[in-house]
């Protein structure tokens, strides 16, 4: 196999299995030539997947769901047979009002008095996730309900771009966010964002970011390839040196200083350190599509984005998560 | 040509020349920052369609609102199929993408899209016009240089120079510009 292929991806910390498999040749042990072209918006990602503008890319997992349940019409066949990564979210808010409301517990039930004060005035309490079918908008919610407060009427929820998060923070169109690395950490660093929770601790499935692809490319050689370099590459990263050295990697990928993605890739989010232990995210150990997820993110997405009953949700998770050809890829030969 | 008088497109970034393209199609338009409130904007306008650059990070904040109502504008490479999904492809490629909300008539978002390509076809060839003019002035400079310094060199006139440089290209098979810049460089040694 000697494929040449096109991986999209967005600048984000569980992007780096991608840098990874490439700093340490493993898509070349695999026969594959790879080229990795970052994207602005998960919008233009899934376009570029859609007209094969890309051949397979780092993920929302809620993208190839979405896409089977007919979200991005007929022609929009997208499926996932990789997981590759759990957790790595955060929800921050607004530094200046989390240190106006008293600390510790009292803070939420203070934060819940301010948006039940607040609801019915010129400017509710606003939170902003990423994406209107990304994960990040159900843990958003989830720790909404939590705190006793309705997502849908109680606040205003937004989606706004993780590279304008900061400044609509900033400029108070936000009140918080919940976002993945490095943005939670850049937001401490720049002094207007204070970490309050992050997704390993909301207690929800954890798929977070998949390798998505058009269904038609599933079995294609290059495709089951790429699943066992990206396997190998999320195995290396388990371990916590390996991830030091990897961070210069992403540090000089995305074109940030490795102090400000240190947090997410070796500890929590700046600010969380005292109440959480362990790493953020996970790469290894979790790599094969989880049905039960899939459920879960197709329940979320029915459940909190006004939309009609899917009608077979087992039938769409089937053809969006593909563990079949997971296995598929584990099994082929190397050689 | 055709007026769409009563359809009002926003348009996110500031591209002059495109809103007097789309002003000429007969649109009416309105156009804010990408920083800007986009769900505010929406609301106050209530456009039938908006373009974006298909590389705005915004396009995030559109798709959201996109799946809040189907009253708002929805993203057009969804919604079409055949000779219309060939054109949101194309300007795709091209760098846009449009919204486009349920009302607004087919013939009209055919009309917004091909303005929005032709537009960017066109600024795509005076910009690929500009550079070749640019080239070819450097070149022009360089050939002059090593005119003036075969002329100073060997006492000749500037056609003789000319013919003397265009023989030296000739012979290694390279261009004119190429035989200048060499020349120049064995000079400047």
């Amino acid at each position: 196999m000697t494929g040449t292929v096109t991986l999209g991806y967005l600048p984000l910390t569980d992007a780096l299995p991608l840098f990874a498999a490439q700093r340490l040749q493993l898509f070349a042990d695999y026969g594959l030539r790879v080229q990795l072209k970052a994207m602005p918006s998960w919008a233009r990602l899934r376009d570029a997947l859609l007209i094969g503008e890309v051949d397979a890319a780092h993920c929302l997992a809620g993208i190839p769901l979405a896409a089977q349940a007919g979200l991005y019409g007929p022609g929009a066949d997208l499926a996932c047979a990789l997981t590759l990564n759990h957790f790595g979210n955060a929800i921050t808010l607004y530094r200046p009002l989390a240190e106006r409301l008293s600390g510790g517990a009292g803070m939420l039930a203070s934060l819940r008095r301010k948006a039940l004060a607040e609801r019915d005035g010129p400017r509710p309490l606003t939170f902003a996730s990423v994406f209107p079918v990304s994960k990040h908008e159900f843990e958003l919610r989830h720790w909404l309900r939590n705190l006793d407060v309705d997502p849908d009427h109680d606040v205003k929820l937004l989606v706004i771009p993780p590279p304008l998060v900061a400044r609509a923070l900033q400029e108070r169109q936000i009140d918080g966010f919940c976002v993945g690395e490095p943005w939670n950490s850049l937001a401490v660093h720049q002094g207007i964002g204070q970490v309050v929770a992050s997704s390993r601790t909301l207690g929800l499935p954890g798929t977070e970011k998949v390798l998505a692809t058009r269904s038609g490319w599933l079995e294609h050689p290059d495709h089951l390839a790429l699943i066992r370099a990206l396997c190998e590459a999320c195995q290396w990263l388990d371990q916590q040196d390996h991830r030091l050295t990897a961070l210069d990697w992403l540090a000089e990928t995305l074109d940030l200083e490795p102090e400000h993605l240190r947090p997410g890739l070796l500890g929590s989010p700046a600010g969380l350190l005292e109440t959480e232990g362990g790493s953020l995210m996970t790469f290894s150990g979790i790599n094969c599509p989880d049905d039960w997820h899939a459920r879960w993110l197709l329940g979320q997405m029915e459940h909190n984005l006004s939309m009609p009953a899917f009608s077979d949700p087992e039938a769409i998770c089937r053809r969006a998560f593909r563990a079949d050809i997971h296995d598929l890829a584990m099994r082929t030969a190397t050689t | 040509m055709k007026t769409h008088a009563g359809t009002d497109i926003l348009l996110i970034g500031s591209d002059e020349t495109l809103v007097l393209a789309l002003q000429d199609g007969g649109f009416r338009v309105t156009w804010v920052d990408e920083h800007e409130d986009l769900y505010a904007a929406v609301a106050r306008l209530q456009p039938q369609a908006v373009l974006v650059q298909a590389d705005s990070p915004t396009r995030d904040t559109l798709e959201h609102l996109a799946s809040l109502s189907r009253r708002y504008p929805q993203p057009t490479l969804l919604l079409h199929d055949g000779q219309d999904a060939e054109l949101t492809r194309r300007a795709l490629k091209l760098g846009i993408s449009a919204y486009v909300a349920d009302g607004m008539s087919a013939g009209a978002v055919r009309a917004l899209v091909e303005v929005s390509i032709s537009h960017r076809e066109q600024l795509e060839s005076l910009r690929r016009e500009l550079t070749r003019s640019q080239r070819s002035l450097a070149e022009r400079k360089l050939i002059d240089a090593a005119k003036c310094v075969l002329m100073e060199r060997q006492g000749v006139c500037e056609a003789d120079a000319f013919r003397h440089l265009k023989s030296l290209a000739m012979n290694a098979r390279i261009s004119l510009s190429d035989a200048a810049r060499n020349l120049l460089a064995q000079e400047g040694t």
